[in-house]
C-alpha cells in the first residue's frame, strides 16, 4: 500500500490518544507495564513520523499529505490537517522529546504513574494536532487540549508550590487564547459575510488565498491580528507576557519542564508563521515595529535578568525568553535568512533547552535542591553529568559547530539585512548569554566539592544509563545539525517562502521605520 | 578613488574561474585537521580507560601521535605552496577546498544576496606561514607536555584539550569564509576555556577561564557584526571574494562604510589578541598549566586576531581611518603592557604582559601598513615566546611549582639547558642581532617611520628598550644574583627530563636563526634582493601595499635605514645594560638598592610604580562597572521583573477574583444558564467586533 493513501498525518495524532486509551485500561498498580506501554506508544509516534519526514519531498510550498473531512458542515468546518516542512519539523521535535520525556519519567514519577502517562500521552495528541491543524477551529481545539493535560502535570506532580503556577498558567494562556477564539470567529464571520457561503470559512488555505487578494480589510486586520498576537505571545512567552514561565517551570516535574520549553513555547513561534502572518499580512506589518521591539526587549533583559537567578531552573527559564526573543525577532523583520533561522532555532532551543532541564532534573532528583550557590566541584564528583552539562552549556551559548549557534546568527544577519540597529542590539546578549551561562557553570561544576553535596555522600552518583541514553540523542542532533543544519533549512525552505510571500505581498509599509 | 590597478582586479577576477586541480591536496590539506580532530574525539571517549589501564603516557601517545602525522602533513602542504608546486601557481590565488555546504540559507529575492556558507578551505601563502607556526610549535608543546604533566591525574583530558585547541586553531586559520573563521575563533575560545580552567578545582583558574571566554566575547560581538556588514556590502562570506567586491563597489553603494566595517573586524582581533582595553584577560589566563600558556597564550590562538587583519587587508587599506586607530590601539598596548611588565613578580605574568606588549607591536605594524612586518613578527614572536614560556615552566617545575621570582635566583648553574635557551630567547626579544627578534622588530619601527608614522616609530623605541630591561630583570631575578629558593626545595632543584629540555633547545635554534633565514637573500643583508618571507608573502599583500605607499623605496643600509638600526639596537642595548646593572649577569650581584631606590625616590616614581605593580587598575576598574554597576543593574530588572511585571499580571488576577466574588450571585448552577451566558457572549464580542470593522 502506498504510503499517500493511509492518513498518516492522523495516524501520528490519534496513536498516542490510542495509548493513552490504552494505559487507561491497564490496572493501575501494574506500573512498569504502564510505564513500558506508554513509551511504547510515544516511540510508535516517532518511527511514524520519521517515516513521513524520510519520505517527505524537500523545499515544496504547500501541504502534503492533507486530509479532509466534514466535521460541522453548517458553518464549514472540517477536520483537516496536513503537513509542511515547518510543521514536518515541529511534529518530529514533538515526537522526538515526548518518548525522551516519558523514558526520563521512569524514576522520578513514582505516584499516580497511570494518570501520568495518559496526561503526557493526551499532551502529544494536543501538541502534533497544533503542528498540523489546517483548519482555524480544529486549531483552536488542539491548541486547548494542550492545557488540560498540562495543567494535571504541573499541578499534581509538581513542586511545593504547585497550585499557584499551574492556574497561573492555564490562566493566563486562557486569557490569550479565548481572544484568539474571538478573533477565530471573526474572520469566518468576515469570510463569509463576503463571500456569501461558509464553505472554507475555516480553512486555513481557502482563508488564506482569500486574504492574499487583500480582501480583508485593515481595521479587521489590525485587531484579529491583536487577538492572534495576544495569544501567540503569551505562549512563546513574550515580554512583557513571560512571567508565568518562571513560576512554571520552577514547580514543573523535569520532563514537564522538558515539554514545556522544548515545545509549547513553539506553539506561539508556530502560530505567528502559520496562521497570523499569512491570514492578516498588512496587519503583521503594522504590528512588526513593536513586535521587533518586544523581542529586542525580551533578548536582553531575558539575559540580564538570568544572570542573578539563585535557581537553575529560573535560570534556564529566564534564558528561554531570551532565545525565544529571537524567534520572534527573526519572524517579524520578514526576511529569507531571518525567518530560516527563526524556525532553526524553535528546533534548537527545543532539543538544548530540553535536554538543560533534563539535566537540572538529574541532578534535582540526587540533591533535592537546584539552588547554584549550594553547588559547586560537581565535575570532580559527577565528571560525566559535568561533562553533559558543559556540552549543553557550550550549545546553549552558541558555540559554532552546535545548532544553536547557526540559528541566531541567520537570525541576527538577516535582521541585519533589513533592520541593522536590531541586530546590533541583539548581538550584545552574546556577551550576556556567556555570562550567564559560565558563570552558573563555573559556581556549579568547578571549585571545591561544596559542603551541601559532600553532606549528601553516596546519594550524589554519576549518570545513570538511562539518563545517558535520554540525553545522547539530544547531544547527537546537536552536533549533526551545527555541521549539517542544511538538513533543516532544506526541510522548511517552501515553508519560508511560502509564507513571505504571503506576508511581502502587501506594501512593505513598517519595515523602513528605522532605517 | 581607486588607485588599485583595474587589470589586477580583472587577473584576480579571470582567476577564479581556472580552478586549479587541487590533486592530492584535497585529501592533504583536510587531513591536517582530521587528525588531531580524530586524536580529540578518540581520546574524550577512550582516554580515561586508556590512562586507567596502561597509565599516562599511553595515553598520550594517540594526541601526540596524530600530531605529529598533523604536522608532517602541513610541511608537505606547506613546501608545496612556498615553492609553488602543484595547484599552487606563482602569483595563484591560492587554492579552494569545499568539503561540504555548511549553511545553505540561499539567496535573499529583494536584494539578491546570497547566503550560502561552504565548509571549507583557503591556501595560499599566508596560510602557510601560520601553518608552520602553528603545527610546528603545537608539536613541541605536545610533547613537552609528555614530561610536563606526567605527575597530573588528568592527563588524557589535558591531551583531549590540546588536540580541540589544534582543531580550533588549524580551521581557523585553513577557513575560506568569515563565518567557518569565525566557528574557528569560537572554538579556539572554547579550548582556552578549557585548558585554562584545566584545574577547575581551584577557584582562581575557574574565574580566569570564564572571564577569558567573556572577554573575548566582547570582541566577538565586534566581529560578528563586522561579518554580517561584510555580507549585506557584497551578498557573499566568502573571504577572497567578499574583499574584492568590497574595494571595488563605490563608496556610496555600500550599506555599512568600509571603515566601520574594519573597526568591528579589529574589536575582534582586539578581543583574541588581548589588546586595550580588552587586554585584561590574558594575565589572568596563566592560571592554566604553562604548556597551555606557551602554545596558546603566546604562540598561536593570540596571533589569531594579527592573522585576521592581516587576512582582511584590502579592507583595511582601503578604510585608512581604521589603520590609524589598529596602528595607535596597537602601540598604546606596546607600551601599557611594558610598563606593567616592569614590576610583576610572578615569572608567567612578566611574561604574559610582555606578550601583550609584543602583540601591540604587530598591531602597530598592520596600522602603518607594515603587513608583512607583522607576520613576520608573529612568526619569530611565536617560537622565542614560546620558548620563554616553556623555559619558564621548566623553572616552575625545577622550584616545585614556585612563580614567584622573588623566591628564585642563582639557578643559572642548576638547571643549565634551561637557563642558556631562555638568554637565547631573552636576547632575541630584547632585539640584539643577529638573533630573531632584531630583524622583526627592526623592520617593523622601519616601515612605520618610512611610512610617516614617526610617533608609532618613537613609542616602539621606548619600548624596546624597555623590553631589553625588564626581560633581564626576569632573567636576573630568577637564574642570577642569591638564591632565595626554599631551602627545603633548594637541594632537589634539578634539570627537566629530556621531552621537555629538547622542546626547548628545538626552539631555541629558530628563536637565535629564524630571523636571519626569513630575511635571507634580502635586506638588511642584501640591499638590493628580496628576504625569503618577503618572497612568499608578496603576493598576498602586493595590492595593499601598492595602494598605500606606492611602489617601495630601494633599501639604504648605508643611508636611512642603516640609522633606523643603529637606533633600535642602542635603545635595546641600553635596556640590557641597564637590567644587567640592576640584576645581575651570572655570579655578578645586580644594584637591587639602587632599583628600589629609583622607584621610590620621587613621588613620581612611587605612583608610576604603584600604577605598574596594580596594572592601572583595569580589574579594579571592570569590577567597579560590570560586577558591582552590572549587577545592580541586573538585581533592579529582577526585582522589577517580579514586582511590577509579574505584580501587574498578579494584580489583574486578584482583581478578577475579587469582582468574581461580587458576581457570585448570579451562578445559578444550570448548566443552561452559563451555556445561555457564553453564547450571548461570543455573540456580542465577535458582533462588536464587526461593528468596530464594518465602521
Amino acid at each position: 500500500m502506498n504510503v499517500d493513501q493511509i492518513p498518516i498525518v492522523s495516524l501520528i495524532v490519534f496513536l498516542p490518544l490510542l495509548g493513552a486509551l490504552v494505559v487507561a485500561f491497564l490496572p493501575g498498580r501494574r506500573t512498569d507495564l504502564i510505564r513500558w506501554t506508554a513509551l511504547g506508544f510515544a516511540l510508535a509516534a516517532w518511527v511514524v513520523s520519521l517515516i513521513l519526514l524520510v519520505g517527505f519531498p524537500p523545499g515544496r510550498p504547500g501541504f502534503e499529505y492533507t486530509q479532509a473531512i466534514d466535521w460541522i458542515p453548517l458553518f464549514g468546518i472540517q477536520y483537516k490537517v496536513g503537513v509542511d516542512g515547518l510543521s514536518m519539523a515541529m511534529v518530529v521535535l514533538t515526537t522526538t522529546l515526548t518518548w525522551i520525556s516519558i523514558l526520563a519519567s521512569f524514576r522520578p514519577i513514582q505516584n499516580r504513574v497511570k494518570e501520568y502517562m495518559v496526561s503526557f500521552l493526551v499532551l502529544e495528541v494536543g501538541m502534533i494536532g497544533v503542528f498540523v491543524a489546517l483548519d482555524l477551529f480544529l486549531f483552536y481545539v488542539f491548541w486547548e487540549l494542550v492545557l488540560v493535560p498540562m495543567y494535571l502535570i504541573i499541578g499534581v506532580w509538581g513542586g511545593a508550590n504547585r497550585i499557584y503556577a499551574t492556574i497561573k498558567f492555564v490562566l493566563y494562556t486562557l486569557v490569550g487564547s479565548l481572544l484568539m477564539l474571538v478573533a477565530i470567529l471573526a474572520t469566518a464571520f468576515t469570510y463569509q459575510a463576503a463571500t456569501g457561503s461558509w464553505a472554507g470559512a475555516f480553512d486555513l488555505e481557502v482563508l488564506s488565498a482569500h486574504a492574499a487578494t487583500g480582501a480583508f480589510d485593515p481595521t479587521f486586520q489590525f485587531l484579529a491580528f491583536g487577538a492572534f498576537f495576544l495569544a501567540f505571545a503569551i505562549k512563546v512567552p513574550m515580554f512583557p507576557f513571560h512571567t508565568w514561565l518562571p513560576d512554571a517551570h520552577v514547580e514543573a516535574p523535569t520532563a514537564g519542564s522538558v515539554i514545556l520549553a522544548g515545545v509549547l513555547l513553539k506553539l506561539g513561534g508556530y502560530g505567528f508563521i502559520r496562521f497570523a502572518l499569512p491570514l492578516f499580512p498588512d496587519a503583521a506589518h503594522t504590528w512588526a515595529p513593536a513586535i521587533i521591539v518586544l523581542s529586542l526587549i525580551a533578548i536582553i533583559y531575558g539575559a540580564v535578568v538570568a544572570l542573578v537567578q539563585p535557581d537553575l531552573k529560573k535560570l534556564v527559564a529566564y534564558s528561554s525568553v531570551s532565545h525565544m526573543g529571537f524567534v520572534t525577532l527573526g519572524i517579524f523583520v520578514f526576511q529569507p535568512q531571518a525567518l530560516q533561522g527563526a524556525i532553526l532555532q524553535m528546533v534548537n532551543h527545543g532539543l538544548i533547552t530540553g535536554a538543560l532541564f533534563l539535566l537540572v532534573g538529574v541532578i534535582y532528583e540526587r540533591t533535592h535542591d537546584r539552588t547554584i550557590a549550594k553547588m559547586g566541584g560537581l565535575g570532580a564528583k559527577v565528571p560525566v553529568y559535568a561533562a553533559f552539562f558543559g556540552f549543553f552549556v557550550f550549545a546553549s551559548v552558541g558555540l559554532p559547530g552546535l545548532s544553536g549557534f547557526v540559528g541566531e546568527f541567520l537570525t541576527l544577519i538577516g535582521t541585519f539585512a533589513v533592520q541593522p540597529w536590531a541586530a546590533v542590539v541583539a548581538t550584545f546578549v552574546m556577551i550576556l548569554a556567556a555570562g550567564y551561562l559560565l558563570w552558573m557553570f563555573q559556581r556549579v561544576a568547578f571549585g571545591e566539592v561544596s559542603d551541601f553535596l559532600k553532606g549528601l555522600g553516596g546519594h550524589l552518583t554519576d549518570m545513570r544509563p538511562v539518563e545517558v541514553f535520554t540525553l545522547v540523542p539530544l547531544g547527537a542532533l546537536v552536533v549533526v545539525f551545527g555541521l549539517f543544519p542544511g538538513l533543516i533549512l532544506n526541510l522548511v525552505g517552501g515553508s519560508v517562502t511560502h509564507t513571505l510571500d504571503a506576508v511581502l505581498r502587501g506594501a512593505p509599509v513598517a519595515l523602513g521605520l528605522w532605517r | 578613488m581607486h588607485l588599485l590597478p583595474i587589470t589586477l582586479l580583472a587577473a584576480a577576477e579571470g582567476s577564479e574561474a581556472v580552478a586549479a586541480d587541487p590533486g592530492i591536496y584535497a585529501t592533504l590539506i583536510p587531513l591536517i585537521i582530521a587528525l588531531p580532530l580524530a586524536g580529540f574525539v578518540f581520546t574524550t571517549f577512550f582516554g580515561r580507560r586508556l590512562q586507567a589501564s596502561f597509565g599516562r603516557n599511553v595515553a598520550a601517545a594517540v594526541p601526540l601521535g596524530v600530531v605529529i602525522a598533523s604536522w608532517v602533513v602541513a610541511m608537505v602542504v606547506v613546501s608545496a605552496v612556498l615553492q609553488h608546486q602543484g595547484p599552487f601557481p606563482e602569483h595563484g590565488p591560492g587554492l579552494d577546498l569545499t568539503l561540504w555546504t555548511w549553511i545553505p540559507a540561499g539567496v535573499d529575492p529583494a536584494t539578491g544576496r546570497e547566503l550560502t556558507v561552504d565548509f571549507g578551505f583557503h591556501v595560499d601563502a599566508l596560510t602557510a606561514v601560520l601553518l608552520i607556526v602553528v603545527t610546528t610549535i603545537g608539536l613541541l608543546v605536545h610533547l613537552y607536555s609528555v614530561g610536563y604533566m606526567a605527575h597530573d591525574p588528568g592527563t588524557w583530558r589535558f591531551f583531549a584539550y590540546l588536540n580541540l585547541f589544534m582543531v580550533s586553531m588549524l580551521l581557523l586559520v585553513l577557513a575560506g569564509n568569515w563565518l567557518l573563521v569565525f566557528a574557528g575563533w569560537e572554538l579556539v575560545g572554547l579550548s582556552s576555556y578549557s585548558l585554562i580552567g584545566f584545574w577547575y578545582q581551584k577557584r582562581s583558574a575557574a574565574l580566569a577561564a570564564k572571564k577569558a571566554f567573556i572577554v573575548n566575547r566582547v570582541g566577538d560581538v565586534g566581529f560578528a557584526l563586522g561579518i554580517m556588514a561584510i555580507w549585506v556590502n557584497t551578498g557573499t562570506l566568502d573571504i577572497q571574494a567578499s574583499l574584492a567586491r568590497l574595494i571595488e563597489t563605490p563608496a556610496a553603494e555600500l550599506t555599512v562604510p568600509l571603515w566601520i566595517v574594519a573597526l568591528l573586524v579589529f574589536a575582534g582581533a582586539m578581543g583574541k589578541s588581548a589588546q586595550f582595553p580588552l587586554h585584561v584577560w590574558l594575565p589572568d589566563a596563566m592560571e592554566g598549566p604553562t604548556p597551555v600558556s606557551a602554545l596558546i597564550h603566546a604562540a598561536t590562538m593570540v596571533n589569531a586576531g594579527v592573522y585576521l587583519v592581516a587576512r582582511a587587508n584590502p579592507l583595511f587599506a582601503h578604510a585608512q581611518d581604521a589603520m590609524v586607530v589598529v596602528a595607535a590601539i596597537g602601540i598604546f598596548t606596546a607600551i601599557l603592557a611594558a610598563s606593567i611588565a616592569f614590576t610583576q613578580t610572578d615569572i608567567k605574568r612578566v611574561l604574559a604582559y610582555s606578550t601583550l606588549s609584543q602583540l601591540g607591536y604587530m598591531f602597530a605594524a598592520l596600522g602603518v601598513g607594515a603587513f608583512i612586518a607583522a607576520i613576520f613578527h608573529l612568526m619569530t614572536h611565536g617560537f622565542f615566546k614560546g620558548l620563554l614560556f616553556l623555559g619558564s615552566g621548566s623553572v616552575i617545575h625545577a622550584v616545585h611549582e614556585e612563580q614567584d621570582m622573588n623566591r628564585m635566583g642563582a639557578l643559572w648553574r642548576k638547571i643549565p639547558i634551561t637557563h642558556w635557551t631562555m638568554l637565547v630567547g631573552t636576547i632575541a626579544i630584547a632585539g640584539i642581532p643577529p638573533l630573531a627578534g632584531f630583524f622583526s622588530k627592526d623592520e617593523i619601527l622601519g616601515e612605520a617611520f618610512k611610512f610617516g608614522f614617526t610617533w608609532v616609530w618613537a613609542i616602539g623605541l621606548l619600548v624596546a628598550a624597555m623590553t631589553a630591561f625588564y626581560m633581564w630583570r626576569l632573567m636576573g631575578k630568577t637564574f642570577y644574583g642569591e638564591s632565595r629558593v626554599d631551602p627545603h626545595v633548594e637541594p632537589k632543584v634539578h634539570e627537566s627530563a629530556w621531552t621537555m629540555t629538547v622542546p626547548l633547545v628545538l626552539l631555541a635554534i629558530p628563536s637565535a636563526l629564524l630571523g636571519l633565514a626569513l630575511t635571507w637573500g634580502g635586506p638588511p643583508l642584501n640591499p638590493e634582493g628580496t628576504g625569503l618571507l618577503k618572497g612568499w608573502l608578496e603576493p598576498v599583500f602586493e595590492e595593499a601595499e601598492l595602494y598605500l605607499h606606492g611602489e617601495a623605496h630601494a633599501y639604504e643600509l648605508f643611508g636611512i635605514d642603516g640609522i633606523l638600526i643603529l637606533a633600535s639596537v642602542a635603545v635595546a642595548t641600553l635596556g640590557l645594560v641597564a637590567g644587567i646593572a640592576l640584576f645581575g649577569f651570572f655570579r655578578a650581584r645586580g644594584l637591587r638598592a639602587t632599583a628600589d631606590r629609583i622607584a621610590g625616590g620621587t613621588r613620581v616614581t612611587r605612583f608610576l610604580y604603584r600604577a605598574s605593580l596594580n596594572k592601572w587598575w583595569f580589574d579594579e576598574l571592570n569590577d567597579l562597572l560590570f560586577i558591582r554597576i552590572g549587577g545592580r543593574v541586573a538585581a533592579f530588572l529582577w526585582w522589577f521583573d517580579r514586582t511590577i511585571v509579574d505584580g501587574t499580571v498578579n494584580g489583574v488576577g486578584a482583581l478578577t477574583r475579587d469582582a468574581g466574588g461580587g458576581l457570585r450571585r448570579i451562578q445559578t448552577g444550570r448548566v443552561q444558564n452559563y451555556a445561555l451566558g457564553i453564547a450571548i457572549g461570543l455573540i456580542v464580542m465577535a458582533g462588536s467586533f464587526l461593528v468596530i470593522v464594518s465602521r
